[in-house]
């Protein structure tokens, strides 16, 4: 069994705004995004406010790494058996996203923006080596 | 009462005032504070302060100035009115503390309860008054609290001036009934106004008296539930009739600061000393390096 998800609608697909929030939710379907949780934000000097179940959030956007794109993906249909391919189909993209703290002004400490490194260094890591600026050689430890 | 300025972010604390009458700065004066709304799940909670020179106490007790909770609404805006007419010789000062902010305070990290930030409101007021030159003698205070505690308090502030902080002060201080009557009007103003960021339509809406027990605040509660996010901002979240409601209609959301009873229960007795002794099959070379730990990244294979 292998996961797949149908691309050809990329391109098409609507633009939506992502939050994550500091708290799990155990609820997976639609939510009234826009008129619950957006009319909490408020932008002063650069940092973003908002409130969830009247907890205070501090948040930041987060542009994603140049090359990918967020995508909201949805299983139309459920493999019927367990060999069968699970096949995704894409709701919506996002190209940034505001991450939330619980009462904690952002910082670069933060899980999110710590974990998002880790894009930069594999880009670095699985890129071929040019022999020119291999200057330095190996450890052997020897 | 024009609250234009609060109107313009219901989210935010916000102050309405008077002018300050010439004469409060060169007379001395006393000055009264009380509040309005502080037991409803709705709505905002209002601090009203009201001063005037001491000599003008028949001017107060002509306007018939009462107790807020005594009169009707339209006694009161009436009343208001005669404070706003007698602006050469009474000024009056507001805080609107809407239920977001309220929420907000309440429900931190580190938890700002409702006395001190009712302190805080009070003594906010009181400084704001002074900053505008009104030559303050006198303060007499409404509180639900403790008296002395509250009265040692604002003396240890405000060491110059004679402070009066007594139980049902609104009834018994006409400056402490003007403070009242102008927090109250305020407050229903508010109430009455409110339009909702949410965009639930008002026309029509009945939510009651706002105090918990009113079944009709209870029915727009329960109706008016967004299952994950709760309520609208005219909810104060940090009420138990709130935080039951979600909890028993709403979706489980859980924060990072709950108190997690599996894991505690998981933390008391010891491990049975059978565990040292046994065989291990965890090689720690296969754990995954604590820079990927650190970040909470695993890889993903399935959803």
């Amino acid at each position: 069994m292998s996961m797949q998800i149908n691309t050809e609608t990329v391109s098409t697909a609507p633009e939506i705004s992502c939050h994550l929030l500091p708290c799990e939710i155990h609820h997976n379907e639609e939510a009234n995004v826009c008129k619950y949780f957006e009319t909490t934000i408020r932008k002063e000097e650069d940092l973003l406010t908002g409130c969830m179940h009247g907890r205070p959030l501090d948040g930041e956007k987060v542009a994603l790494p140049s090359g990918y794109t967020g995508l909201v993906v949805i299983e139309s249909r459920k493999a019927a058996t367990e060999e069968e391919d699970r096949m995704l189909d894409i709701k919506s993209k996002f190209n940034e996203f505001t991450y939330w703290n619980l009462d904690k002004p952002t910082s670069k400490e933060d899980m999110v923006s710590k974990a998002l490194q880790w894009i930069d260094i594999a880009n670095i890591l699985h890129s071929p080596i040019n022999q020119d600026e291999c200057s330095q050689r190996s450890v052997t430890g020897k | 009462m024009d609250q234009s300025k609060f109107e313009a972010d219901r989210t935010k604390k916000c102050i309405l005032e008077s002018e300050a009458p010439e004469c409060t700065k060169s007379e001395p004066c006393w000055l009264g504070i009380d509040e309005a709304g502080r037991g409803p799940v709705l709505g905002p909670m209002v601090y009203g302060t009201c001063y005037s020179p001491l000599t003008s106490g028949d001017l107060l007790k002509e306007m018939g100035l009462a107790d807020s909770k005594t009169l009707s609404e339209e006694q009161r805006e009436s009343m208001f009115e005669k404070i706003h007419e007698a602006s050469d010789k009474v000024g009056w000062m507001v805080e609107i503390l809407p239920p977001t902010y309220i929420s907000n305070s309440m429900l931190r990290r580190i938890k700002y309860n409702l006395n001190a930030l009712s302190h805080d409101s009070a003594i906010g007021l009181i400084e704001k008054v002074l900053a505008k030159g009104v030559n303050v003698q006198e303060i007499y205070v409404d509180t639900v609290g403790d008296p002395m505690k509250y009265q040692n308090k604002l003396k240890g502030l405000f060491p110059n001036i004679s402070i009066t902080v007594a139980k049902k002060a609104d009834a018994t201080y006409p400056v402490v009934s003007g403070a009242s009557i102008c927090a109250k009007v305020a407050r229903d103003y508010s109430v009455k106004n409110w339009i909702f960021a949410e965009g639930i339509d008002t026309e029509g809406l009945v939510y009651g008296s706002g105090y918990p027990s009113d079944p009709n605040t209870k029915k727009f509660m329960s109706s008016s539930l967004d299952k994950v996010f709760g309520f609208t901002q005219f909810v104060r979240f940090s009420w138990s009739t709130a935080a039951l409601i979600i909890e028993k209609e709403g979706v489980q959301v859980r924060w990072e600061d709950d108190d997690d009873e599996e894991e505690n229960k998981d933390a008391k007795g010891s491990a049975s000393l059978l565990t040292f002794f046994k065989r291990s099959d965890d090689d720690p070379k296969l754990h995954r390096h604590q820079y990927f730990t650190d970040r909470c990244l695993t890889s993903l294979t399935n959803l």
